[in-house]
């Protein structure tokens, strides 16, 4: 099974008019597309921008998506065509790949650009978060850690890591789940001791 | 049922890994609890930190990306009837099921791979006019694309959205059946795109995926006239 069904049921809601469905989509996707859109703008609020104006061309869309593929697909195409058209209305050159090439760490490129943008506290608050991730990843038993990084990182289906861990469909269900519950309480702690921003993050 | 199992569904929806039963139940309870739509975007945030995706918050005084879309959303008015919705794919299928359709899939790429190789390999006595064209000489033959010097008009870039919708988010007839590759092979290099490096990225095949083989034909919106003139 592949994301097909969670979106297809939250896109079919969208279609019946519950438009609250389509933000969950956006919640869901809304980072990957902003990481996409930064492959061709140079400004952090630049790809907002445009990731906006794909999700909201997306949405216009809609009734015409029939699921012959994934929603994310649907997306992806919208939002490289955004970007791209983006780029020829503001008359502003696309990122300069050959500086991606010679980084090997495309993300550092990609925190330096967000920097610009982000306000002091905002930095803070996103490198408290990737902190507590990582530790709370750190911290995960082994069983755990290997399944949602199959899951998030690798992009497997649960079936796909059965395979691969020789356990259960079942069984992988729940250790991603315990993996997501355990930093998921170390995310609310920050955001409850902390900045208390659960709602503006979420 | 209690929280860990509602929770745990939840987590399972988000991968897409439940049934559709239980999956329109368990979005029903998620679009009416605060509490679990909130779980869920920390869901996604976990994603995006272990994937390095930038975080997205509020700043300079303006409120985050999701919610700008949300109220653009609710702005916009009620979506047109669907005539024909979304469909679910058939119920998994057995492993052995499942390898046989990658098999029969990766044997249909090779094929395509081979027929293509031949295709843009000249036979050695027939005339060069006698060849067949590779299809990417058949579209720059249909595509008349400004060149630098030359008199024609620069193409209008279409501002409205609602065109820019019609133009390319839904393939024609044409586009989906000739050169588009299969909708699960289209999904899976979308997927894997974004984990792979810079210059892979700009492969020929991610080119495809986003309906960008020739950069200059796709780079402006074709309006839906364009959009005729080409087919």
């Amino acid at each position: 099974m592949s994301d097909d069904v969670s979106d297809l049921v939250l896109v079919q809601r969208v279609q019946a008019g519950e438009k609250a469905a389509f933000d969950l989509l956006v919640r869901k996707y809304q980072h990957r597309v902003v990481k996409l859109v930064m492959r061709y703008m140079r400004q952090p609020a630049d790809a907002e921008d445009v990731a906006q104006e794909a999700f909201i061309k997306a949405y216009r869309a809609l009734p015409q998506f029939r699921g012959e593929s994934a929603f994310y697909t649907w997306l992806y195409r919208i939002a490289i065509n955004t970007a791209k058209n983006a780029i020829v209305s503001r008359a502003r050159s696309p990122v300069e790949y050959d500086l991606d090439l010679q980084s090997n760490d495309e993300t550092y490129d990609l925190q330096s650009r967000l920097a610009d943008h982000d306000t002091p506290e905002a930095l803070v608050l996103a490198e408290e978060i990737r902190t507590v991730v990582n530790q709370a990843m750190e911290a995960l038993p082994e069983d755990l850690r290997t399944a949602i990084v199959l899951r998030e990182l690798d992009g497997q289906s649960y079936e796909a890591i059965a395979a691969t861990m020789d356990c259960p469909v079942g069984t992988v269900r729940s250790r991603i789940f315990r993996a997501r519950e355990a930093i998921d309480r170390r995310l609310l702690q920050v955001f409850d001791g902390g900045l208390g921003r659960v709602e503006e993050l979420a | 049922m209690n929280e860990t199992e509602r929770d745990s569904q939840l987590s399972a929806l988000f991968d897409g890994e439940l049934a559709p039963d239980p999956a329109a139940l368990v979005t029903r309870r998620l679009l009416k609890d605060p509490a679990l739509r909130a779980t869920w975007g920390r869901y996604a945030l976990i994603g995006a930190v272990l994937r390095q995706e930038p975080l997205l918050q509020p700043a300079g005084g303006r409120a985050d990306l999701a919610d700008r879309v949300r109220l653009s959303v609710l702005a916009e008015p009620a979506l047109a009837p669907v005539a024909q919705p979304p469909v679910f794919a058939q119920p998994r299928a057995g492993r052995w099921r499942r390898g046989l359709t990658g098999a029969v899939l990766a044997a249909s790429v090779a094929t395509v791979a081979v027929l293509a190789l031949r295709w843009q390999t000249p036979v050695a006595d027939a005339p060069l006019a006698a060849q067949p064209a590779p299809p990417g000489a058949v579209v720059a033959a249909n595509v008349a694309l400004p060149q630098a010097g030359n008199a024609q008009p620069e193409q209008p870039v279409s501002s409205s959205l609602q065109d820019a919708a019609h133009s390319y988010t839904t393939p024609s007839q044409a586009q989906a059946g000739g050169g588009r590759l299969a909708a699960p092979l289209v999904n899976y290099v979308v997927a894997h795109s974004e984990y792979a490096s810079p210059g892979v990225r700009l492969s020929s095949l991610s080119a495809q995926m986003s309906g960008s083989m020739d950069p200059a034909v796709n780079t402006v919106e074709m309006t839906k006239d364009e959009v005729g003139a080409r087919r």
